[in-house]
């Protein structure tokens, strides 16, 4: 037990016996029914995180370019078209592929990667795209399908595990289209507690840190009469809300002993140099730590700053660079711990760009055919699949949508994709719609 | 007395009967059996936002409507085999619905059939009236003059022995007393008023203590803190907060009409200097779309924000149009300053919109209202109109007032609203849910036709209720929280049927009640009562800590976030409130020896009630444990008790 000494004990370890004759005096009160509901076994180990971790061994990280990333300028530069900008591209290791100039280090790393140039889909407006690629189907209201995130933390997760089943890191309040979607539903009919712990900026986690003065043994006494008496209460009244205020709270020890893990000052200098200094690179470091302590999914965002309608080329100038460097340092990072063979690294956004430049030197939304990149858990590594035409219009082979993408998802984290959700009194859903099968070309 | 109940009893007779028939066989049989399995396999394609094949089947109307598209009728009544609306539903059929594979359970598929064959019974035109008499909600039938409190009990009682349940024990006087305080008083009673009102002995002293209530001032700033919230929500409030608050609270205070407050707010030209806090509710958003998705909502019920796109896809009677012509109501007006201070100009001109229908068709917005009652209004070819000063009534020169148009949208909306059947159902609706935690429709501000309430006729009654006897507030409070449903204990020895009643419901205090009542637990007096001590937390520093996160009121499902809980644990001004300031409860505790009467003296402070033996046991065990400090020893105790559920919700 990890026994604070500046408590208001004196660190003798009889205080620790009295302390557990107490709390076992409370488990074993006459509380009838209500004893069985709770779980004393759990009250004294600290659940060790790297415990719980080996648990769940697969993970998912979805790097969310919100707004859009054009395909031109990062995964497809056509080259030698004038639609694909004033940028060059690179070659990879992989003959004949290049990447955009924009992007050296992915381009050295392609063998780890696997690229789908083809995907397309339909709405063309953030908010329905937005909703179309994060819950991967159309809306069907009044029915709410569950965001990734939700789904994958419930079907990885534990739902007393310390760290949130599904962390959405995004410091950003504003981004039009995503700020609306994010203050929507996300967990669908999964249930609120399958919803985001949303982290970043103003949204930090607060009140983590344990109140001055009170030890660590002190903390986890008074919670144990609180329950107590909480619990007690739910007993007698079979409240559904006193139900939920103890489950709650079920959960706040678990937490308060990973909050180091949200907090970016205590991110290791070194690391923050190589991610830094965006938020978007600190979260992924922030989501590389949680990730190895256990995280199932999360979610890194950073409002919609890939939708440049206006001087498209200057701002990618600055944000493609960033996104290169952190995602081939996730993904080194991750390989060089032993985790990449466990986690999915998804690097996507709602649609693609327009093939052509529009009068503000910008590219408008383009669904019809855009790229993603995809790496680590039950993915093929070193391979590019699908293609669109020179000047990347349409798609000229294997298009594919957003229910092929889910169900590749699903399926590379040995999740069933087209398992039924069960949900009495509501129509049938699965986790991926019409049967979509998953994409062969790009798993191990 | 003995008079009035034989007339009570005669009424209660008629009422029954009126509830136990339904609008007509088939159709009450639609919505028990019939519309689940439209809702969850059908209305996808037909009805909820597409039309398929012409066929909208959201309603057993509709479906005998027919193909709006082939003119074909898809049920004949009595006749299922003839019907393609049950053929297409057999194995094998084809067409086959639903399309693909799935196949209906035989069960969805029987009462499908049913349905048909009890279409069957209803014929020819004499019968068709008998329906249709029946259907028409008997309210002019009813017994009029009867106490709400009775016709509240008396269909509560039946709805009980409708769905089998029985009823929990009644509350004791502490158990309502911290309820009845919480709820109109929007605070926990002080030990000392506990005990004042269990040792009263007069037999209508729940009567009593409820008319004191309703006369205090912590009644009307409770309800100015409720309706703050209902009116303009959390996010974004009045421009003027405290000219708004003091409007509300003294409408509350002086029990004011619902009706005059509700055309207040929507007409917006106070006359008098204490009425013009009301212009504050349309002046709070800027756009008109954002005043009439405030206004449905609070004074309607309505949630109209599905229907901007699109009919609502389950509710038929909320059309696209309905949507737009909400918001051309306010379309006109705009907040300016006077010298007198803001009001809300109108235009007499303007608002020509259009809007696009799912085909992509456009159509002209009217300001027309739920019902279909619209304003006589031209609508330019153009689109435009010049503004002209003959559009405007004469105006005394010296007024600084902006003019006001002579067919003003605002006054038309006004009207329709208090013809309205919505005005008083929404009120009704509105309260029962503050002191039951849900409405008789659930939840609060969805009183569409998808939404059937959970005691119709009740709220058919009460709402006819409030508009004969004046929309008076008080005297509807008074009804409800007399009620036998309202004054029955929380306790439940199984799993609680929400919508029966038949059990208090233990709900989430608003913020600002928590706020307050953390307070009391911990002083023992009401706020303001004493000077605070040196460095002591104020309930208005709590209150401002605490709004943020649990801003919640009225909620669907209550449910209690991490946040909340990591608040409760982890807040310094929590702990900071536990400090054994002179005056608190940790102070006087510590003057005792006993732990056991410490452990009373915490739980009655924080619960209203004395620990049972269990609790006295094992919390006087915490006190007493090896290495405890008292002092800390009690805070955490107090900690304990005023973090768990019992006290933070009301039951």
């Amino acid at each position: 037990m990890n026994r604070r000494q500046d408590g208001q004990d004196c660190g003798s370890p009889d205080h620790e016996i009295h302390r557990r004759a107490f709390l076992q005096g409370l488990g074993a009160a006459g509380l009838g029914t209500a004893a069985s509901m709770m779980s004393w076994s759990g009250l004294f180990s600290h659940p060790a995180i790297a415990e719980t971790a080996k648990k769940q061994n697969k993970h998912c990280i979805l790097l969310w370019l919100c707004g859009g990333a054009s395909q031109f300028e990062t995964w497809d530069p056509k080259i030698g078209r004038r639609s694909s900008g004033p940028f060059g591209s690179i070659p990879t290791k992989i003959p004949g592929v290049h990447f955009s100039e924009l992007m050296p280090k992915c381009a050295s790393i392609v063998d780890k990667l696997a690229v789908i140039r083809s995907m397309k889909t339909e709405p063309t407006e953030h908010f329905q795209a937005i909703d179309r690629l994060v819950r991967g189907d159309k809306p069907r209201p009044p029915f709410v399908r569950p965001a990734l995130g939700s789904v994958l933390g419930q079907q990885l997760g534990q739902l007393d595990s310390p760290i949130p089943n599904f962390v959405l890191l995004d410091p950003c309040p504003h981004g039009n289209e995503f700020k609306a979607f994010k203050a929507g539903n996300w967990a669908g009919w999964l249930g609120a507690e399958y919803g985001p712990v949303r982290v970043g900026g103003k949204y930090e986690i607060e009140n983590v840190d344990r109140v001055e003065g009170l030890s660590d043994a002190d903390h986890e006494e008074r919670e144990a009469l609180r329950k107590f008496f909480s619990r007690k209460f739910e007993n007698d009244t079979k409240s559904s809300a006193a139900e939920s205020y103890n489950a709650v709270f079920d959960r706040v020890k678990g937490l308060m002993s990973c909050a180091d893990l949200f907090d970016l000052n205590k991110l290791d200098p070194k690391d923050k140099e190589r991610y830094g200094p965006g938020t978007f690179g600190l979260h992924t470091l922030l989501a590389r730590n949680l990730v190895e302590n256990g995280a199932p999914f999360v979610m890194v965002a950073n409002g919609m700053p890939w939708d440049c309608h206006v001087f498209n080329h200057e701002i990618y100038q600055m944000i493609v660079p960033d996104l290169d460097q952190i995602v081939f340092h996730l993904v080194n990072d991750l390989e060089e711990r032993g985790k990449l063979d466990d986690t999915l690294v998804v690097v996507m956004g709602e649609f693609g760009r327009t093939p052509w430049i529009n009068g503000s030197r910008g590219r408008d939304h383009y669904p019809k055919a855009w790229s993603l990149a995809m790496d680590g858990c039950g993915i093929k590594r070193g391979v590019v699949v699908g293609a669109t035409e020179d000047d990347g219009v349409g798609v000229t082979d294997s298009p594919f949508d957003q229910r092929r993408l889910f169900a590749t998802i699903f399926h590379a984290l040995g999740v069933d994709p087209h398992a039924q959700y069960d949900l009495p009194g509501l129509p049938t859903f699965h986790h991926v719609e019409k049967e979509a099968e998953p994409i062969k070309e790009v798993l191990a | 007395m003995i008079r009035f109940s034989v007339i009570w009893i005669l009424g209660a007779g008629s009422l029954m009967a009126a509830e136990d028939v339904p609008p007509s066989v088939a159709d009450a049989f639609w919505t028990t059996h019939v519309k689940s399995v439209v809702e969850t396999n059908c209305v996808r394609c037909h009805g909820t936002v597409r039309r398929k094949a012409g066929v909208d089947l959201r309603s057993p109307a509709a479906a005998r409507r027919g193909s709006k598209k082939t003119e074909r009728a898809i049920v004949v009544p009595g006749k299922p085999e003839e019907s393609s609306l049950y053929r297409v539903l057999l194995p094998g059929a084809d067409p086959h619905m639903p399309p693909g594979k799935k196949q209906l359970d035989p069960e969805s598929i029987a009462a499908v059939k049913a349905w048909i064959e009890r279409l069957g019974e209803a014929k020819g035109p004499a019968d068709k009236k008998a329906v249709e008499a029946k259907a028409a909600p008997e309210t002019s039938s009813l017994p009029s003059g009867v106490s709400p409190r009775l016709v509240i009990d008396l269909l509560i009682e039946k709805g009980w022995r409708d769905r089998k349940v029985e009823p929990a024990r009644p509350a004791n006087d502490r158990e309502f007393a911290r309820r009845v305080y919480l709820d109109l008083a929007g605070r926990i009673p002080t030990p000392a008023e506990l005990k004042s009102f269990e040792a009263e002995t007069s037999f209508d002293k729940r009567e009593l203590l409820v008319d004191r209530l309703l006369a205090s001032d912590d009644y009307p700033r409770h309800m100015r803190e409720v309706f703050d919230v209902v009116f303009l929500g959390r996010e974004s409030g009045a421009k003027d907060a405290k000219t708004w608050r003091s409007y509300l609270e003294r409408s509350f205070r002086e029990n004011r009409p619902w009706n005059e407050i509700v055309d207040d707010l929507i007409v917006a030209r106070p006359e008098a200097k204490e009425q013009r806090g009301a212009v504050e509710f349309i002046r709070a958003r800027k756009e008109a779309k954002d005043v009439a998705a405030l206004f449905a909502p609070s004074v309607l019920g309505l949630q109209l924000a599905c229907a901007q796109c699109h009919d609502h896809p389950i509710a038929p009677e909320i059309e696209q149009r309905h949507y737009w012509g909400m918001v051309a109501f306010f379309k006109r007006s705009k907040a300016v300053s006077t010298p007198e201070g803001p009001a809300i100009a109108e235009s007499a001109v303007g608002g020509y919109d259009k809007f696009a229908d799912l085909d992509g068709e456009n159509h002209k917005v009217y300001p027309v209202f739920l019902d279909g009652s619209s304003l006589e209004e031209d609508w330019p070819a153009d689109g435009k109109k010049k503004d002209s000063p003959d559009f405007y009534l004469k105006k005394d020169p010296k007024s600084k007032a902006p003019a006001i148009p002579k067919n003003s949208r605002r006054e038309g909306l006004a009207r329709f609203v208090q013809q309205s059947p919505y005005l008083a159902r929404a009120l009704v609706n509105r309260l029962w849910a503050l002191y039951f935690g849900r409405g008789i429709v659930h939840p609060v501000d969805k009183m569409d036709s998808a939404h059937p309430p959970s005691h119709p006729m009740l709220l058919d009654w009460l709402a006819q209720d409030v508009r004969t006897n004046g929309f008076d507030v008080k005297r509807l409070v008074k009804s409800i929280v007399l009620s036998r449903a309202y004054g029955l204990s929380s306790e439940s020895d199984q799993r609680v049927i929400a919508d029966a009643f038949a059990v208090a419901p233990s709900k989430p205090m608003s913020a600002e009640s928590y706020a307050r009542s953390l307070w009391i637990a911990v002083n023992g007096s009401v706020p303001g009562a004493r000077d605070l001590a040196e460095g002591q937390v104020s309930a208005d520093q709590l209150r401002s800590a605490i709004v943020p996160v649990f801003p919640e009121l009225f909620p669907e499902d209550p449910q209690t976030t991490l946040k909340q809980a990591l608040f409760l644990t982890n807040h310094p001004l929590v702990e900071k409130l536990l400090e054994p300031t002179p005056g608190t409860v940790i102070e006087r505790a510590l003057k005792l020896k006993d732990p056991k009467e410490r452990v009373r003296l915490a739980v009655t402070h924080a619960f209203g009630r004395t620990p049972d033996a269990a609790e006295l046991d094992q919390a006087s065990a915490f006190l007493s444990r090896a290495g405890a400090k008292p002092d800390a020893a009690f805070r955490q105790l107090l900690w304990a008790l005023i973090t768990s559920a019992e006290f933070r919700l009301n039951h």
